[in-house]
């Protein structure tokens, strides 16, 4: 297949290319992923709905610089772009940094995707099965390329807001709306550190397709695509909260490790909670998958590589042996995620991409800004 | 036995990438940066079956209340 004309060389899988539709379903997968079960909101209480909605404005706004960012520097990759911007010796420095960052990320994911079926649905199963499970779909998925894993969420991503339009519709004999109130009982203080983090996590972490925007076959659908995954998750895990407010309480829902899943197990007339771990399943393959193919092009392209496709075994059993190493326990999985995770994720998230903006600005030059066709 | 398990798992990914590893035009490089990758795999789950007192986690949990003082780990 013919690179594109502006790429600036060949960037290891940048031939394959993958449309607008598909790259909607690869966002709404990794951004829908583990907050269908753990939601930080629920920190928040009553007000947890107030503190998505604070996240989620944040979240636009900074998926609105990761589009910037891909604009200002076309055809290039997250490592093309630190280097264009830093230098070759601080952009591969940055460059490591990230790769490191997405890594960690997968573990974290096939953690947390392996503690919730070991406590809700395979409780005598080693943690270190599941995690291999997961970790060896996704790493099929990312072997045979880009495109078949944005296929193979366009089979299964339009699973997951159906998923919640049916578990709201059989919750809602145990609704009880007088557990939003009252309207922010602790003050705004606990909403917009609620927000904050909310921002980091899910919405952050989409610094990860700044590795694969360059592989979009229309680019000036980029945005459209973008802004109609974040609008769905927004709404999706939105609905999720009201759901799970109204149906548990804020005691409850604060308590909760999986919340979700508890509510899911109030309907007593039939067994939907199995939804729950399918949308997982399907939320956490997609997202691990996505976090070893930006780990495996980033490599492949600081070590000129041709190929990044030997790269995904190695990567993903380094993801498997961090994900039981990280955490001596379930709690500690929580803590990391509540206590620090925000300002671990700042500079990778924040502090990185406004620079490579502002610097993107500066730089910007007539070529650059008009390609050549 | 449990670190003879582990490095008969490498050897099987090994074997797996081996035909793309010598399909590639850069050989030698693929092969260190693989080997370093795979290096990094196997001292994670060294470190990690002898129960290593540092993870990552307590390192960048340290980083971070060095850098904010105010954040409290439990």
């Amino acid at each position: 297949m013919r690179l594109s004309v502006d790429a600036p060389t060949a960037t290891p899988g940048s031939e394959v290319k993958i449309s607008p539709v598909q790259l909607s379903f690869l966002l709404t997968g990794f951004l829908f992923g583990s907050s269908a079960i753990l939601n930080p909101a629920t920190a928040a209480r009553q007000d947890a709905w107030l503190a998505f909605l604070l996240g989620w404005a944040g979240g636009v706004l900074l998926i609105g610089i990761y589009i910037a960012i891909t604009r200002l520097n076309p055809g290039k990759t997250l490592v093309d772009i630190l280097i264009a911007c830093f230098g070759k010796i601080l952009g591969t420095a940055f460059s490591l940094l990230y790769i490191w960052y997405f890594i960690h990320l997968a573990a974290l994911i096939i953690r947390n995707f392996g503690e919730y079926m070991t406590t809700m649905n395979y409780p005598k199963t080693p943690l270190l099965f599941l995690a291999i499970t997961l970790v060896s779909v996704s790493a099929y998925s990312v072997r045979k390329g880009l495109e078949t894993t944005g296929r193979t969420s366009e089979i299964f991503i339009p699973f997951l807001p159906l998923s919640v339009i049916f578990l709201f519709f059989f919750v809602y004999r145990e609704f009880n709306p007088a557990n939003f109130l009252p309207v922010l009982e602790n003050g705004l203080k606990p909403v917009v550190n609620t927000g904050l983090i909310i921002v980091t996590f899910p919405f952050g972490q989409s610094v990860v397709f700044l590795t694969l925007f360059a592989n979009l076959s229309d680019r000036k659908k980029l945005t459209g695509s973008v802004i109609v995954s974040v609008l769905i998750v927004g709404i999706m895990l939105l609905a999720i909260l009201a759901r799970d407010i109204m149906a548990l309480g804020p005691d409850i829902l604060e308590r909760a490790l999986y919340a979700p899943d508890i509510t899911s197990r109030l309907v007593t007339y039939l067994t939907i909670y199995p939804v729950i771990s399918v949308s997982f399943l399907i939320g956490g393959g997609t997202r691990t998958a996505i976090c070893i193919y930006g780990a495996a092009t980033s490599i492949a392209r600081i070590a000129k590589l041709d190929n990044y496709v030997p790269l995904v075994m190695p990567i993903s059993a380094l993801a498997v042996t961090l994900s039981i190493w990280v955490f001596e326990t379930v709690l500690e999985m929580f803590e990391f995620a509540k206590e620090a995770w925000f300002y671990y994720s700042l500079p990778f998230q924040v502090i990185i991409p406004v620079l490579v903006l502002i610097i993107s600005f500066i730089k910007r030059s007539p070529n650059t800004q008009k390609p050549k066709r | 036995m449990a670190l003879l398990a582990l490095a008969v798992a490498y050897g099987v990914i090994f074997l797996i990438d081996l035909p793309l590893i010598l399909k590639s035009t850069n050989k030698g490089r693929m092969v260190v940066v693989y080997i370093i990758i795979a290096a990094a795999g196997i001292i994670a789950s060294v470190l990690q079956y002898f129960d290593f007192p540092l993870n990552p986690t307590i390192i960048i949990n340290s980083i971070v209340k060095a850098i904010i003082p105010g954040v409290i780990f439990h």
